[in-house]
């Protein structure tokens, strides 16, 4: 520890930062993919058509679809296809238990016009994505959990140690010099962490409010107990569903849905029903509550509750409830964003991927700090050293390119193999570990241009895998204006061409200055320049 | 939305060309004048007042906070690369956008 308060803060956002790098850019990478989850779900099942039938044609076909297969059950819940997050009309019911065990659940997507249940490949999705950067993969989900809690906690205090050592936030607020070596990598830093901070800071406090419960057990066992029955109870009580109505058993035809939803939809306009939740469908205690789109970061929807026989409004249901569980809710509401419209998501996604280079420009600045002296030894640098520059490589385009890989494991792997979302995952783990292993056999900046030219391929062969395969192409979706397979399609190929211009900049760089690629004790200033002007090109494209 | 964008892109742009260094940027052979730096700041914030009242006008006041966050991060780090790569398109930018917005 050095002194003074300026140098030791900098010491701890140095090594802080640098010792849970790797993981905090696969978190936040895999976490910013998440903000287009549904997307990558839906063009990742290309089978499945687009819906667009009306309200009351999907109410009429999830009614008859339940009757057929969950008659007399406990709870039916309908989400028609109304919104971002549904593309599809979805039904999930829940058959009564017996003795208070809970009873048989299922859910399907069913086609609103034929009234037959969907089925597609069997794929992750993007949701198998945007879990990893909560709860990783192949590890238990506790101590994904702890993991991924320790490196936030590193990422706040990176947050915080950083506000404190940057001596000119205001003044060098857009500030931006390329071509200067350390310089550039320290003003892209600089600029990716100030332009965002509201935002880095909001997602990583946010993050560890989420899992809170397993990182300070001790404060739900202070006043439930110890134990799985304890927290099993302090959940129940949480997260209870109000007061839940007792069946009366004896049978009653439900009341018109649709009615139901022309009142809804008179109070909230069009389209703004999100779900219907029926307790005791087919019975004489029916209730149906009414849920509104989410348009605020609260998570929860106002509901218009009704009696489900007599069809009557009975109650108007605001979508807040506690203080603190507002407060909460708050927080998380904010992190996931499911209340964004299409603008505020790509602003969203942009401040993600900002986040993302900025962890990329920190481990970078960190090997270019050194570099100049490492070269000076007598034996070449340090096995340290190398270990760092190549994990760094390995991650910053390696795991790019193997999310590429996971879309084209989608596209390639037979339909029929047993297992296949399972696959669909091992193949991107494979790729990433080989583009980790790759750095360590060659020189390192040869490898920067290598795997950046991999990456370019990766990406922008894949638009055109996904026309020889499905003919949901984007020649197809442009022309239906389908414009969710059309904006993945165009943004893996924006990505691909990103990561194309960053590889020929660098390689025309190593032309120009032979002697840098051959890794002589020369000229480290300009191998530093050619990672600056890389970086400069690179920061939208870590998708 | 784009006019929301506008007026964050205006703010940062007022703000940064009150700096002698970003002035420069744009200006390289004039000087900055203390009086023009002085209008351009306070331009500046009145500016950023301006999109945080259109914003909550747009949005409501929790989305429309969460909203010029995000404009805010976009339109600083979108003004910082083009004033260094092509500082006319930054100051062209400054008209088009709402003249796209209004349109």
């Amino acid at each position: 520890m050095k002194n003074g308060f300026r140098q030791s803060m900098s010491w701890v956002h140095t090594w802080g930062g640098l010792s849970v790098g790797w993981i905090l850019f696969f978190v936040f990478l895999t976490g910013t993919l998440g903000y287009f989850d549904t997307e990558i779900d839906r063009w990742m099942k290309p089978e499945l058509p687009k819906d667009t039938s009306t309200m009351a044609q999907s109410l009429a076909v999830a009614e008859a679809r339940l009757q057929q297969k969950a008659e007399g059950a406990e709870r039916w819940f309908i989400n028609p296809p109304t919104n971002r997050d549904n593309p599809n009309l979805r039904i999930f019911w829940q058959m009564s238990g017996k003795d208070g065990e809970r009873g048989v659940r299922g859910n399907e997507l069913v086609d609103s016009t034929t009234g037959d249940a969907l089925s597609s490949r069997a794929t992750g999705g993007g949701q198998t994505l945007y879990q990893m950067h909560y709860a990783l993969h192949y590890l238990p989900t506790d101590v994904a959990y702890w993991i991924v809690g320790i490196c936030s906690m590193f990422m706040l205090l990176a947050i915080v140690t950083g506000v404190v050592i940057h001596k000119k936030i205001f003044k060098d607020f857009f500030t931006f010099r390329p071509q200067k070596g350390q310089r550039s990598w320290l003003d892209m830093h600089n600029l990716l962490s100030v332009t965002a901070l509201p935002f880095h800071f909001m997602i990583t406090y946010s993050g560890l409010i989420f899992l809170a419960f397993t990182y300070m057990p001790l404060i739900v066992a202070s006043s439930y107990g110890t134990g799985d029955d304890a927290e099993r109870k302090f959940f129940d009580e949480l997260f209870a569903e109000g007061n839940k109505i007792e069946r009366a058993n004896s049978p009653a035809n439900l009341a018109s849905l649709g009615a139901m939803v022309a009142i809804a939809e008179a109070r909230w306009g069009e389209n703004q029903v999100r779900y219907l939740d029926i307790d005791n469908p087919g019975d004489a205690n029916a209730r149906v509550s009414i849920g509104r789109q989410l348009d605020s970061p609260l998570r929860a929807s106002p509901e218009l509750i009704f009696d489900g026989v007599s069809g009557e409004l009975l109650n108007d249901k605001a979508a807040a409830t506690s203080a603190p569980r507002t407060v909460r809710d708050t927080f998380l509401g904010l992190h996931e964003g499911l209340f964004a419209n299409t603008v505020l998501r790509w602003l969203y996604f942009l401040s993600s991927l900002l986040g993302t280079a900025m962890i990329a420009t920190g481990m970078i600045l960190w090997t270019v700090k050194r570099r100049p002296a490492q070269l000076k030894k007598a034996n070449g640098p340090d096995f340290g050293h190398r270990v760092v520059e190549s994990l760094n490589l390995g991650t910053i385009v390696g795991l790019p390119i193997a999310i590429a890989a996971y879309f084209w494991a989608n596209r390639l792997l037979p339909l029929d193999i047993a297992a296949r979302s399972n696959w669909e995952v091992h193949v991107m783990f494979l790729v990433w570990f080989a583009a980790l292993i790759y750095p360590l056999t060659r020189n390192i900046m040869r490898g920067w241009v290598d795997l950046l030219w991999v990456a370019a391929a990766a990406y922008g062969f894949l638009p055109i895998v996904n026309a020889l395969t499905t003919d949901r192409h984007l020649a197809n979706s442009l022309a239906q204006g389908d414009w969710l397979f059309a904006g993945v399609d165009l943004t893996l190929l924006i990505t691909g061409t990103l990561f194309a211009a960053a590889a020929l900049k660098l390689q025309r760089r190593l032309q120009q200055t032979p002697a840098a690629a051959a890794n002589s004790n020369k000229n480290n200033g300009d191998n530093n320049n050619m990672l600056a002007q890389k970086i400069s090109a690179q920061s939208p494209e870590a998708t | 939305m784009l006019i929301a964008f506008a007026l964050a892109y205006a703010t940062c742009m007022a703000l940064s060309l009150a700096m002698t260094r970003h002035f420069q940027q744009v200006w390289p052979r004039q000087k900055l004048s203390p009086r023009l730096a002085t209008f351009l700041r306070n331009g500046g914030w009145i500016l950023l007042v301006l999109t945080l009242v259109y914003c909550a006008k747009l949005e409501g006041i929790a989305v429309g906070l969460v909203l010029i966050l995000g404009l805010f991060s976009a339109a600083a780090f979108l003004l910082a690369l083009l004033l260094h790569y092509a500082p006319r398109v930054a100051l062209v930018l400054v008209f088009a956008a709402p003249l796209a917005g209004l349109l």
